[in-house]
């Protein structure tokens, strides 16, 4: 979540490259929102340098406290944050209207394509990959803060795990509890500077 | 779908209200496939304008399709309503992400405060455990056999260690599966429903 020197430069796309890629890389990607954020990050924090790491963090983390779908709220975000409403409104309309064409498409043709055992079979290799891609996000998306706060992630971890499988406690009830316990966790305090 | 008796008043009635009933859904879910109780419980119970089995492919159609999972409302819209239907499925699906911008403008003014990031630090690290969780019941349903296993093994550190495209992952995944079939290394899986999870969408 530091801001590094090299992380503070960034650069605002234009808008038909905010359309080109929230469309190619929004709409191309099975395992849900978060692992479609996951291959957004690769493009548009580390490859165009669009947003900062604590930028995406906050995009990101703000997008799973947003009702309705996170990933478009993601999407939204990240449009705002270089481009404002406009840059929102484009994010929003690359990142929803071509999966919802092929949404339309499954459905008109559904019964053909579910009566099917070998279009099964591709969806099931496709779904196999997606698992990977969900063990993958988690891991990428994780794996800085395990580093930089470990006693953190040793309460928040097993308690996500216990209240969900253990107590059937909705997701968005326990995003919101990690978000107080992690308001109200004690700041560390400033080293003396130094004479 | 709509029958063709209906005036149009009547239809931009029913687009109002099934835009009415999905955006109750979504605006107060926070998750692709939380809005699903609401929405049934008008259009299948209240209403009758679907049936259990039409909710349960909406849910198939959209683990069968990219992108994120809220899209299941645009699928439930084409049934009830044709185009019109896909049209306010897709508004109620797309428009609460707007609220975010709320959310971002206050809190990125106040991003760098150590409380505020330890805020966001605690909730990626939820959703990272959530996206686990999600995994689990996809992976049971869909790690059938040692093709689907080995895919899944392989594309792991592909993913993690080598940062392959998900695109190249996932077209190669559907192929090995496919030609599996075709050459009798994995079975072919019985036309039914695949695993359904609720997880961000």
């Amino acid at each position: 979540m530091s801001d590094s020197p090299q992380e503070s430069e960034v650069v605002t796309p234009s808008l038909p490259e905010v359309a080109g890629v929230f469309t190619r890389f929004a709409n191309l990607t099975w395992g849900g929102g978060s692992a479609t954020i996951a291959v957004l990050k690769h493009q548009i924090v580390e490859k165009r340098r669009w947003l900062r790491e604590s930028e995406f963090e906050l995009n990101y983390a703000l997008s799973r406290l947003t009702p309705g779908t996170n990933l478009l709220a993601f999407c939204a975000a990240a449009g705002w944050t270089r481009r404002r409403w406009v840059g929102a409104i484009v994010a929003l309309l690359a990142a929803s209207i071509p999966c919802s064409l092929m949404v339309l498409l499954v459905t008109v043709f559904y019964e053909q394509l579910q009566g099917s055992p070998w279009f099964q079979a591709a969806l099931r290799g496709a779904l196999a990959a997606a698992v990977a891609i969900m063990g993958s996000t988690a891991w990428v998306f994780a794996e800085p803060h395990l580093r930089a706060a470990p006693r953190k992630a040793i309460l928040i971890v097993p308690m996500t795990v216990g209240l969900v499988l253990g107590l059937h406690v909705s997701p968005v009830r326990v995003l919101l509890l990690s978000a107080a316990i992690g308001l109200a966790w004690p700041v560390p305090k400033k080293p003396p500077e130094a004479a | 779908m709509a029958g063709p008796e209906e005036t149009a008043g009547g239809r931009v009635t029913k687009f109002i209200l099934l835009l009415w009933i999905f955006m109750k859904g979504t605006c107060t879910s926070f998750a692709g496939l939380a809005s699903l109780p609401e929405v049934r419980q008008e259009l299948v119970d209240n209403r009758h304008w679907m049936t259990d089995e039409q909710i349960d492919q909406s849910i198939v159609i959209t683990r069968t399709t990219p992108g994120p999972v809220g899209g299941w409302v645009v699928a439930v819209g084409y049934m009830v309503d044709g185009w019109e239907g896909a049209i306010a499925g897709w508004i109620a699906m797309t428009a609460p992400a707007l609220f975010v911008i709320l959310l971002v403008g206050y809190f990125g003014k106040r991003a760098h405060h150590p409380r505020v990031r330890g805020m966001l630090q605690a909730v990626v690290l939820a959703s990272a455990t959530l996206l686990v969780l999600a995994a689990v019941p996809i992976g049971r349903e869909a790690l059938a056999g040692p093709l689907t296993v080995a895919i899944t093994l392989v594309a792991l550190p592909l993913l993690i260690v080598k940062r392959v495209n998900t695109l190249w992952i996932v077209t190669g995944a559907a192929l090995l599966s496919f030609t599996g079939a075709m050459v009798g290394v994995a079975q072919l899986p019985p036309a039914t429903s695949m695993a359904m999870v609720d997880s961000a969408g």
